[in-house]
């Protein structure tokens, strides 16, 4: 295909006066024209000459207003090639016609849609730099392949114009850079192509509100009954829509469920059961229903104008005081529906009338005689678990009601849906939103949202990132953010001072705890990995198995990651495998109920330390529900329900072959020399299945401490009394002597250094206590303690 | 050139669009009244001001219901039938006005000179 452009030609012209002739200039001259036709008439009575001039002056300013009303104002874009050739002015629309002086060069293109809604637009939402087109190529050059690909990608999104979005698309992809661009912005081509059918969308709603639905007039409603009742007790959906109240995008599920429900409504037993879970868009679906039987010409007459009432049964519920009240509310609404002959109504979360409960009451026998005789019609809806529930105590019901399942939509439905709520957000809060923070709130709302469906939770979400708008911009970090203060987790990739934190991970932890420098590795190396975004999301953060003597460490190196790394050593939730020994310990550990239970505790803190100690204990049915968890980051409660370990760090501990381990230091191997063969004797000798242990991302051995390194941990066990000390500004010291009198009294070749910390406590501490109360410690001093110190308090 | 692209639009397309767009503002017109409406519920009661007979009434109820439901349908059938009136007197003048400015539409552009001469005549 060949693009031309005609700077002379009729279009051009027209265009040109079309962009010229703004909404200021179009005023003044109606005025004008105004005033001169009452000046001229009035002129006329008294000088017929001077009055007939100011009419004919009014005439002539009134001609190009009546042109740019009835011509101008209504030129549409077409594509019409003419042998083989493209006429650039015809296929454009004429606000860029009208600024386009010719196509030598890319920066022409651009200079014709600059300063358009539609440019500001795309460039808002997307972020895409407007230095970038300013700095398009001015040089005479071939333009012919970007108009190509602008008018495929107006063709291909079934447009019959080279729109402005595809144009500014084509336009970017021809810069020299828009490749680094794209990956600052965090963006595919793909992605910056949604603009097209965005833009498109936005453009049919300015569209559809500037021209008037055909509502039935003033007599419309002249054959249907007064509803004062249904007035004060429901909200008129249909009233909302015509205030033009809800912005409609139908995707095509929405619409088939739209069609069905009007075949429902339309014949026999006149009622809908919509059945999805919270969020799916179940009320949005019945404001869909709505407005089609508003403006829908083809919809049967027995519905078409008809009035569709949304009534809250909790509401009503809650203005009553007793069961006879809200049967009598109800029955009044109903009575009134069914006289007036156009009100459909609508119990949203119909489950309240239909079982006793918190906050609701059974009524079902009010309510089920007028769906059998289809008296009135009547929409309900409610979540799946709640149907089954109620289904099972109404079976009358199952075979009375016109069921309809909405099930989640689809990502790219989410993603219409959301660029369509934008609006709504953006007219109330008054900030843009980008594109990044809907793809953003899709992407987190799935993983932190769990009790709301697509596309109520990233609706929710995007609703909530709103306090956190950068100026007047939701960005993705807008949502990032929102997504950290809501669920205490970290989602954006680390940055500043936490860099460097997590570069010097190693040191940090060895603060709390001494070598297994392997095992302080592998844990630092997944953190990395994590926060640098390198590592898969719908995993935990890291699953680790430590196996080793007992007093080695395993413990406190989980302690040390959720201080070091979670900032608080409060954060993990530790499961003692030793209770979890029978199958029937199963249910016990996937119950949710408990507000204690690990299930409710991780639910609660997504992140955090997860330990399972001792996990040889377990009986192997509970080690294979673990295999989900380590896979997928999600465990399933006895309901089913998900919840995410995707957050967590998990590490089981055991003492499995600690005998072993021994044996192998003993004979003086290095734990890199043994580990390998250590594991394969646990799977051989069935401690531990192969596929429980392939699923962690490192098995790493602890060896027993030696001598030199139990001196360490006594140097960290006083660092801990000296730190409750502190608060008095008093402090406590050891000699070389009494540290190793600790380290063989306190270490015993089995228990590993777990001794330590009571031999300690038993000594040391005692010793200071009694210092401190005998008033024998001054503020500001030191207590220096011997071996004689510590052999006097131990043998007290 | 501007001009001429506008005497063309005016003798052409232009004069086209006054005789689509006089059946488009009498539709517009006939919507607004609701006339389709209006004819199929005539004799309709009036807001389902309607009433039933009780179940055990005697001939007297029933015949006094009778008479309810028909002044019901009265007040129906004369509010229906005086905006029906008003819809027809609005829809002709409406066309009459845009058959005269349709038969008047060529003479437009040249009617500041007309005006003026008539003027200057006077």
């Amino acid at each position: 295909m060949n693009f031309e452009f005609n700077y002379n030609s009729s279009r051009s012209r027209k265009s040109r006066f079309y962009v010229k002739f703004s909404d200021h200039i179009k005023l003044a001259l109606e005025i004008s024209v105004a005033l001169l036709f009452a000046v001229g008439i009035g002129l006329w009575f008294g000088n017929t000459l001077f009055g007939s001039l100011v009419l004919a002056l009014a005439i002539i300013l009134a001609l190009p207003l009546i042109w740019y009303e009835n011509d101008i104002k209504k030129m549409q874009p077409k594509i019409e090639p003419k042998n083989g050739v493209l006429w650039l002015e015809e296929a454009l629309l004429p606000e860029v016609a009208g600024k386009l002086k010719s196509i030598e060069c890319p920066f022409n293109l651009w200079l014709a849609v600059k300063d358009t809604w539609q440019q500001q637009f795309f460039c808002i939402r997307y972020g895409v730099p407007v230095d970038l087109y300013e700095s398009l190529s001015k040089e005479a050059t071939d333009v012919q392949s970007i108009l190509q690909h602008a008018l495929d990608l107006s063709q291909h999104h079934g447009e019959n114009q080279i729109s402005i979005p595809s144009l500014m698309v084509a336009l970017f992809k021809t810069h020299p850079s828009h490749a680094e661009v794209l990956g600052v912005l965090g963006l595919d081509e793909k992605e910056l192509e949604t603009s097209i059918d965005w833009l498109h969308h936005n453009e049919e709603i300015i569209r559809n509100a500037k021209n008037r639905k055909h509502t039935g007039g003033l007599a419309r409603d002249w054959t249907f009954g007064y509803t004062p009742t249904l007035n004060s007790m429901a909200n008129n959906i249909s009233r909302v829509i015509e205030r033009g109240g809800h912005l409609k995008r139908d995707t095509a599920p929405h619409q088939a469920t739209v069609n069905e429900m009007i075949k429902f409504m339309s014949k026999g037993r006149q009622n809908v059961l919509l059945v999805g879970e919270v969020g799916v868009g179940k009320t949005t679906t019945v404001y869909s229903f709505a407005e089609s039987i508003l403006n829908d010409k083809t919809v049967p007459e027995i519905i078409r104008y008809n009035q569709v009432f949304s009534i809250n049964p909790s509401s009503i519920i809650g203005m009553s005081n007793n069961r006879n009240q809200v049967e009598m509310a109800v029955y009044k609404i109903i009575s009134e529906a069914h006289k007036s002959k156009n009100a459909i109504l609508f119990f949203d979360d119909a489950a309240s009338f239909f079982q006793d409960g918190n906050g609701a009451i059974d009524i079902s026998k009010v309510i089920l005689p007028i769906i059998n005789n289809g008296a009135v019609p009547i929409i309900m809806s409610m979540t799946p678990s709640e149907w089954q529930n109620i289904s099972v105590q109404n079976q009358a019901m199952t075979g009375s009601v016109n069921y309809l399942a909405i099930t989640e939509p689809d990502r790219n439905s989410v993603m219409r849906v959301l660029e369509n709520h934008s609006l709504k957000v953006e007219h109330q809060s008054g900030v843009f939103i980008t594109y990044q923070s809907l793809v953003q709130a899709i992407d987190l709302s799935d993983r932190y949202i769990n009790d709301i469906a697509y596309p109520g939770k990233a609706i929710k979400l995007l609703e909530n990132s709103i306090n956190h708008a950068e100026g007047k911009l939701i960005t993705a970090k807008s949502v990032q953010q929102s997504v950290e203060v809501t669920y205490g987790v970290k989602v954006q990739v680390a940055s500043g001072l936490e860099k460097q934190e997590l570069l010097n991970l190693e040191d940090q932890i060895h603060q709390h705890m001494i070598n297994q420098t392997r095992a302080v590795k592998v844990v630092s190396d997944a953190l990395r990995r994590s926060r640098s975004g390198v590592s898969n999301p719908d995993k935990p953060i890291g699953t680790f198995l430590f196996l080793g003597p007992t007093g080695v460490g395993k413990t406190e190196l989980s302690k040390a990651v959720a201080s070091v790394y979670f900032g608080d050593v409060g954060k993990i939730v530790r499961v003692d495998m030793n209770e979890f020994t029978q199958s029937s310990d199963v249910g016990r550990l996937l119950d949710i109920s408990s507000s204690t239970s690990f299930l409710s505790e991780v639910g609660r803190n997504r992140h955090t330390v997860v330990l399972f100690d001792e996990i040889e204990k377990a009986h192997p049915e509970v080690v294979n529900v673990f295999l989900q968890l380590l896979d997928e980051g999600v465990m399933r409660d006895v309901n089913n329900k998900k919840v995410s370990f995707k957050d967590a760090i998990i590490i089981a501990t055991s003492n499995a072959g600690a005998d072993l381990i021994r044996k192998y230091i003993e004979a003086g191997q290095e734990v890199e020399q043994f580990e390998q063969e250590f594991i394969n004797t646990l799977i051989d000798s069935n401690i531990f299945k192969a596929e429980f242990l392939n699923r962690f991302d490192e098995s790493v051995v602890f060896r027993p401490l030696k001598p030199e390194e139990l001196m360490q941990v006594v140097d960290l066990l006083l660092a801990d009394v000296n730190k409750n000390l502190s608060k008095q500004k008093v402090a406590v010291n050891l000699t070389q002597e009494a540290k190793w009198w600790l380290v063989q009294q306190g270490y015993d070749p089995r228990l590993g250094a777990r001794p330590l910390r009571r031999m300690v406590q038993r000594t040391v501490e005692n010793v200071v206590a009694k210092k401190i109360l005998q008033s024998d410690f001054r503020p500001s001093s030191t207590l220096q303690l011997d071996v004689a110190d510590l052999e006097t308090e131990a043998t007290n | 050139m501007l001009a001429s692209d506008f005497i063309k639009w005016w003798y052409s397309a232009g004069w086209k669009l006054r005789l689509s767009s006089t059946t488009t503002h009498v539709k517009r017109w006939v919507d607004y009244f609701s006339v389709d409406i209006l004819l199929k519920t005539m004799f309709a009661p009036w807001r389902q001001n309607a009433f039933s007979a009780r179940p055990g009434s005697g001939l007297q109820g029933k015949v006094r219901v009778f008479f309810d439901n028909l002044v019901s349908r009265m007040v129906g059938f004369f509010v229906r039938v005086s905006v029906l009136i008003a819809a027809f007197f609005t829809v002709i003048f409406v066309f009459i006005f845009n058959i005269v400015v349709f038969l008047i539409w060529p003479f437009i552009p040249i009617s500041p000179i007309l005006v003026v001469v008539i003027g200057a005549s006077i």
